[in-house]
């Protein structure tokens, strides 16, 4: 199975139901596996065999529906600007019409053939300005389709339709100038959504601005400016302090710190030597540094990100689909609604009079002395406009796009936007110890050095810098750290699983773990205090010895993170019940889950057996998160009912977890659970606000109380409601 | 590997380039077969006036 997934940009969605036709006609095209369409960032990401099909004909598929994909990228049309040239043409067409509307309610028949010249009026505004409205209602339902353009549409037409009738003679009130009226409202709605659309999408654009736009090369010897671009891998960029990393590379000259902050959300700089991987977008702060090219283009680092966070977006929270399900249905229902009231007015209008009359007291625009004609169709274009449930389509989409951005800012990706609805329920939180609570390598925490030169590490790590185990390489790096001068030994010999020796300056030395020793040796009892002290933590002794006699003891053990006592904390203040899992030994987990301060410990657990706790935790009724490093944890982390992956170094462990933390921080966990629980808050309110809006109006409209005109006006403010409530995100401190 | 063509200043992949010449042990690469005959005529006159090329854009 070679399946491939692509995203591209859909041409022509207006609407929530624009989307759903468009991911049906994705999906209904043989070879292909899933698709998803976004609403939001007029997008579709699709899986299809490419073996089986083509992107042109899944396109060409598309098109019959009257939307089209854009297979050419980079010929993307800016919708903001043909939404402004829209709305500019009908403000300047709406000024004549509100005179002429005005003049003729004070002054009734001041104005001779006020119905031809109402036409002349409105006839471009809605027929020009309003042009791809009616243009892709009309595709649409050629097709059999129905989308929420086809209502505010009918609305139009049949408002200016009464004009026509008028002049025919008929006995009707000429709504033309209402018609003209929710087009330009129309209109205006459309262009503030682009607007506020491109607002929550700006996180993204935001992270494409984090890479350089240029890059210093070598070429000939000499340093060449050139576009990122036009970087290939191998070549030689010199970058300068405070200058921008161009794209991923390798450090082969120099030394550095370097500001990673934008890939980890770790504010403290990391210091960077040769052959020190860098990342492209990343800030060079302290020294002039030479890097070759190892990425460049799709697979850098920075963009391998940004599609993430793009995927992440177009990725569907369940209750979406609910959503989804409802616009599906609503605008035939909607349709038949308005045909049902236009009816019940046209063939009843003794009822609706009544109503009206009463309802003329207060409301003032309501003319009980209309005739039944004019009454219906008053009542169900109002019905019509109001019912348009754009707002719901963008209620899900919009706040993924913000929450999507804010993570990526945060080092928090949510892949999956299930995750995000699943995180509220979550009441046990598993966590693998190594990598995770504790920085996953072992260090030297504890030294005895009897000698009183203190030159007892001196010896032990030049005797361990001959040695490739890693408790040696902690015992180096413990002395490298100190700035201790490593001396030359002779006659190394490893023996493995009990120590190294050899001879340092004629002196013969052995070091190792203490049991090996203690067998030959009587112990001196401060040395056993100390040992004893050590294996009672969890920790590894490594002693070391000259001629026979005992000189210098360090303990070693992996550290845990700064952060992890606080995290534990706040999650047991969320009522969240931390559970520990490692396969190392008893005593060492007891004394890590002792100072972190977790209860339920499992230890000296095998990677297979990680799966079966977390289903054991789940059959016992738990929703369970579990945190891993991702590669020994995956299966654990698939199980889990969210799964956090702690990304490791630059690479980004894509496949393992619905959220992937770059560069495991733990506070970021806290951060991810944060960050869920405010972006599901925000959809449920957007989707209250869009359902509430057209709920409590559309019987309004019915009984004929609503003006179509601010019908309109109630739509469009409930998409922008529900656009900048998305963008309030923004807000939240994570 | 990058180079630039000593009489028009573009950079050209090593690859990419139409045209080679050695000069003084040294190879230069060149963009199209008129930049390497133009070399070719007076290779001195383009090394020193090739150098005004290869600022980097300031």
């Amino acid at each position: 199975m070679a399946e491939k997934t692509t995203t591209l940009g859909v041409k022509g969605m207006t609407c929530a139901s624009c989307a759903v036709t468009v991911k049906k006609a994705i999906e209904k095209t043989p070879g292909v596996v899933n698709a998803n369409v976004n609403l939001a960032t007029n997008k579709a990401t699709f899986t299809f065999d490419p073996n089986i099909i083509s992107i042109d004909e899944i396109a060409k598929n598309v098109s019959k529906t009257g939307y089209a994909l854009e297979v050419n990228i980079g010929k993307e049309v800016d919708e903001l600007a043909l939404a402004k040239k829209r709305m500019l043409l009908a403000i300047a067409l709406i000024i004549p019409e509100t005179v002429l509307m005005l003049i003729d309610m004070i002054w009734p028949n001041a104005i001779p053939y006020i119905d031809v010249i109402s036409l002349i009026v409105a006839f471009p505004l809605i027929f020009i300005a309003g042009f791809t409205i009616i243009k892709t209602a009309f595709k649409a339902l050629i097709h059999g389709n129905t989308n929420m353009d086809l209502l505010i549409t009918m609305g139009v037409l049949a408002s200016f339709a009464t004009g026509i009738m008028k002049i025919a003679g008929m006995n009707i009130v000429n709504f033309a100038f209402i018609g003209g009226m929710i087009m330009f409202f129309e209109l205006i709605g459309k262009y503030l959504e682009a607007l506020a659309k491109g607002r929550a999408s700006r996180a993204i654009k935001s992270l494409l601005e984090l890479g350089a736009k240029t890059a210093r090369i070598i070429i000939d010897g000499q340093e060449v400016e050139v576009g990122t671009s036009n970087l290939d891998i191998g070549d030689i960029m010199v970058i300068r302090p405070g200058e921008k990393i161009p794209t991923d590379g390798l450090i082969i000259e120099g030394e550095t710190t370097i500001d990673e902050s934008m890939t980890t959300g770790e504010s403290m700089p990391v210091l960077k030597n040769l052959n020190d991987g860098v990342i492209g977008g990343t800030i060079n702060q302290m020294g002039s540094i030479k890097v070759k090219v190892t990425k460049v283009g799709e697979d850098t680092f920075l963009s391998q990100l940004i599609k993430l966070v793009e995927e992440a977006q177009s990725s569907k929270v369940p209750i979406q689909e609910f959503a989804d399900k409802i616009t599906s249905y609503f605008v035939p229902i909607v349709l038949l609604l308005s045909i049902s009231v236009f009816l019940l007015w046209f063939f009843f209008p003794d009822t609706g009079r009544n109503i009206v009359t009463w309802g003329a007291k207060f409301i003032p625009w309501i003319n009980p002395s209309l005739n039944r004609t004019s009454m219906a169709i008053f009542a169900s274009v109002a019905t019509l406009v109001i019912a348009c449930p754009c707002a719901l389509g963008l209620a899900t989409p919009t706040a993924l796009m913000v929450s999507g951005g804010l993570g990526a800012k945060n080092g928090i990706l949510i892949r999956n936007g299930e995750a995000i609805e699943t995180m509220k329920e979550v009441d046990t939180i598993v966590f693998d110890k190594t990598g995770t609570l504790t920085i996953g390598k072992p260090t030297v925490t504890d030294i005895f050095d009897i000698l009183k030169d203190k030159s007892g590490l001196s010896i032990l790590a030049s005797l361990e810098n001959y040695s490739e185990h890693p408790i040696a390489k902690a015992i180096v790096e413990k002395a490298k750290n100190e700035k201790i001068e490593l001396l030359p030994v002779e006659n190394f010999t490893a023996i493995p699983g009990i120590g190294v020796k050899g001879s340092i300056k004629g002196e013969k030395y052995f070091a190792g773990k203490p049991k090996e020793i203690f067998n030959n040796n009587s112990t001196p009892a401060e040395l056993g205090n100390f040992v004893n002290k050590i294996e009672s933590e969890g920790k590894t002794a490594i002693i070391l010895m000259r001629r026979n006699k005992l000189i210098c003891a360090v303990g070693v053990a992996d550290t845990i993170k700064d952060d992890s006592k606080n995290l534990i904390d706040t999650i047991k203040m969320l009522n969240i019940n931390p559970v520990m899992l490692t396969g190392d030994n008893k005593t060492t987990a007891n004394f890590i889950a002792r100072k972190v301060g977790i209860d339920t410990i499992l230890a000296e657990v095998l990677p297979k057996d990680k799966l079966d706790i977390v289903k054991e935790l789940q059959e016992k009724g738990h929703i369970v998160a579990m945190v891993g490093d991702g590669i020994n944890d995956a299966p654990a982390i698939k199980q889990a009912n969210v799964g956090i992956a702690m990304g490791t170094g630059s690479d980004i462990t894509i496949e393992a977890g619905d959220i992937v933390l770059i560069k495991g921080s733990l506070g970021n966990v806290l951060k991810a659970i944060k960050l869920s629980r405010a972006t599901f808050k925000k959809i449920k309110e957007n989707l209250f606000w869009a359902l509430f809006y057209n709920i409590i109006a559309i019987p309004i409209a019915a009984i004929g109380f609503l003006h179509p005109v601010i019908a309109e006006i109630a739509m469009a403010f409930s998409s922008i409601n529900v656009i900048t409530n998305s963008i309030r995100l923004n807000r939240v401190n994570l | 590997m990058k180079h630039i063509d000593p009489v028009c200043g573009m950079i050209i992949k090593e690859e990419n380039a139409e045209g080679s010449f050695e000069y003084k042990g040294k190879t230069y690469y060149f963009c199209s077969i008129e930049c390497l005959e133009e070399f070719k005529k007076n290779p001195e006159k383009h090394l020193k006036e090739g150098s005004t090329h290869k600022m980097p854009n300031k």
